[in-house]
């Protein structure tokens, strides 16, 4: 649920808790309604609660099943539009609007710490203010005796917990905000080291930047010298790593034989002079993407900028 | 082949017409079909929106020996191959150095080193690894090839007699 919905909805539950907690006691509620404030607080805070656990939850899972971060995207849509904002303000300016033809990055970074300010601002102003105003209603008086006869400003002092927590909900809500923002400068920032850190993570459909493109495998033809050298290896096969000499029969009828070296996200084939038509020293590598949706980025960017045919290809075993 | 005959969709690929492409080097880019281990191995539960680099090795690399992974490479190619190689990698967002002799392209965790040679074919004259630390040592698989380990890396030389 979208951050302002959740506010709205606290928001709503406080006013209707602090017009309720306001109503007289009477025959049926003998002892008046004062705990509607506190019910819509613990309402209030067991969403918070809860909605808290979901995103930590959901944070949980990204360790293990990452996503791509489509930080430039979103860098490029704050980018525009605060470039836009600032632009139509330069008609004022010649000076700014210089300024913003000439450091569109600058241009987007003031604009990005603009909506900070901005928006996060005036969340925490009327945060503060309802806990000003929780409080004020909250000197009244200490909980009186159930016999006690409940005055107004009593029964409104019980609707102040609501708003206490709705001012909480607010606050949170205005930090939420300034992380939402600063996140993806952050991830441009340092996005290569994320990137690093997660080379292998698979990507959604809509990943067709270059994300995650790395490496899939190498092939050489070797000399034979060299292919019976790997072969006969003890330390290679018991130390260095897991590989086998394999056949592979594919779909069209193409039949090949090499020794395959597994890494955990690339590995190597090496062929024998003669396992293939290809001379010793032939050699190719695969650059590997981890969604077919990213190859058509691929394919656009070789054809636009090497002006060149791509051939498009699938193959089947 | 399935059991009635029909193929098992593998992957797929791009290959850009370049100059020099095939010669003695050969380039592509290229996804694993999202159904194929499940296809393979008649598993549906293997099957999901994509098949990742990582997952279609996991049932072969053992994390208990050395090799981690091919983090980069050595091509020594002539003149007019390198500006082709190089072009087609900062068309995908390799970034660029300049070094004597030629040029490095990088990507996190993915390295090139070209160096330019003259009347000379292509060749990939070495393969860079990250591997678990161990003590620095030469391993000489041929007289045209060397496995050296250093520092929790390591190069494999061929064509180097």
């Amino acid at each position: 649920m979208p951050c302002s919905s959740r506010g709205i909805i606290s928001l709503a539950l406080s006013w209707w808790a602090l017009r309720l907690t306001a109503q007289p006691a009477n025959q049926n509620k003998t002892y008046g309604y004062h705990r509607a404030g506190i019910l819509a607080a613990l309402v209030n805070s067991t969403t918070l609660v809860v909605i808290a656990l979901g995103i930590f939850y959901e944070a949980y899972q990204r360790f293990f099943e990452s996503t791509a971060v489509k930080s430039p995207l979103m860098m490029v849509v704050a980018g525009i539009v605060g470039a836009g904002m600032l632009h139509a303000l330069g008609g004022w300016s010649e000076g700014l609007r210089s300024w913003v033809e000439g450091s569109p990055e600058q241009a987007a970074t003031l604009f990005l710490v603009v909506t900070v300010v901005g928006v996060s601002g005036p969340m925490l102003g009327l945060a503060f203010w309802m806990k000003r105003f929780a409080s004020r209603v909250g000197r009244v008086g200490r909980y009186p005796p159930p016999d006690a006869r409940l005055t107004r400003d009593t029964r409104v002092r019980r609707g102040s917990s609501a708003l206490a927590i709705a001012g909480l909900h607010y606050v949170s809500a205005a930090i939420a905000v300034v992380i939402a923002i600063c996140a993806p400068v952050l991830v441009w920032c340092i996005g290569d080291v994320l990137r690093f850190a997660d080379m292998d993570g698979p990507v959604g459909p809509s990943g067709q930047q270059d994300a995650n493109m790395s490496l899939n495998h190498v092939f050489v033809v070797l000399d034979g010298a060299t292919y019976q050298g790997i072969l006969g290896s003890d330390f290679l096969r018991k130390e260095f790593a897991s590989f086998e000499q394999r056949t592979t029969v594919a779909g069209d009828g193409l039949e090949w034989t090499g020794l395959y070296f597994y890494g955990a996200s690339t590995y190597v084939e090496f062929f024998a002079p003669e396992a293939i038509d290809n001379p010793i020293g032939f050699a190719g590598f695969a650059y590997g993407v981890d969604h077919p949706a990213q190859l058509e980025w691929v394919e656009r960017q070789w054809e636009e900028k090497l002006e060149v045919p791509v051939v498009s290809y699938g193959k089947s075993v | 082949m399935r059991p009635e005959g029909s193929a098992v969709p593998w992957f797929h690929m791009r290959f850009a017409e370049r100059p020099g492409q095939g010669q003695r080097l050969m380039t592509w880019a290229m996804a694993w079909h999202p159904g194929y281990l499940g296809d393979w191995h008649g598993d549906p539960g293997l099957v999901g929106e994509a098949l990742t680099r990582r997952q279609y090795l996991a049932r072969h690399h053992r994390s208990d020996l050395m090799l981690s992974d091919v983090v980069g490479m050595t091509l020594a190619l002539p003149e007019e191959e390198a500006g082709s190689l190089r072009r087609e990698l900062e068309a995908i967002g390799f970034s660029l150095d300049e070094r004597e002799q030629g040029w490095v392209a990088e990507r996190p965790s993915l390295e090139f080193r070209v160096r330019i040679v003259a009347g000379k074919p292509a060749t990939l004259s070495a393969l860079h690894f990250r591997v678990a630390p161990s003590e620095d040592r030469v391993l000489e698989i041929s007289d045209l090839s060397s496995l050296t380990f250093d520092n929790g890396s390591a190069t494999w030389s061929f064509f180097s007699g």
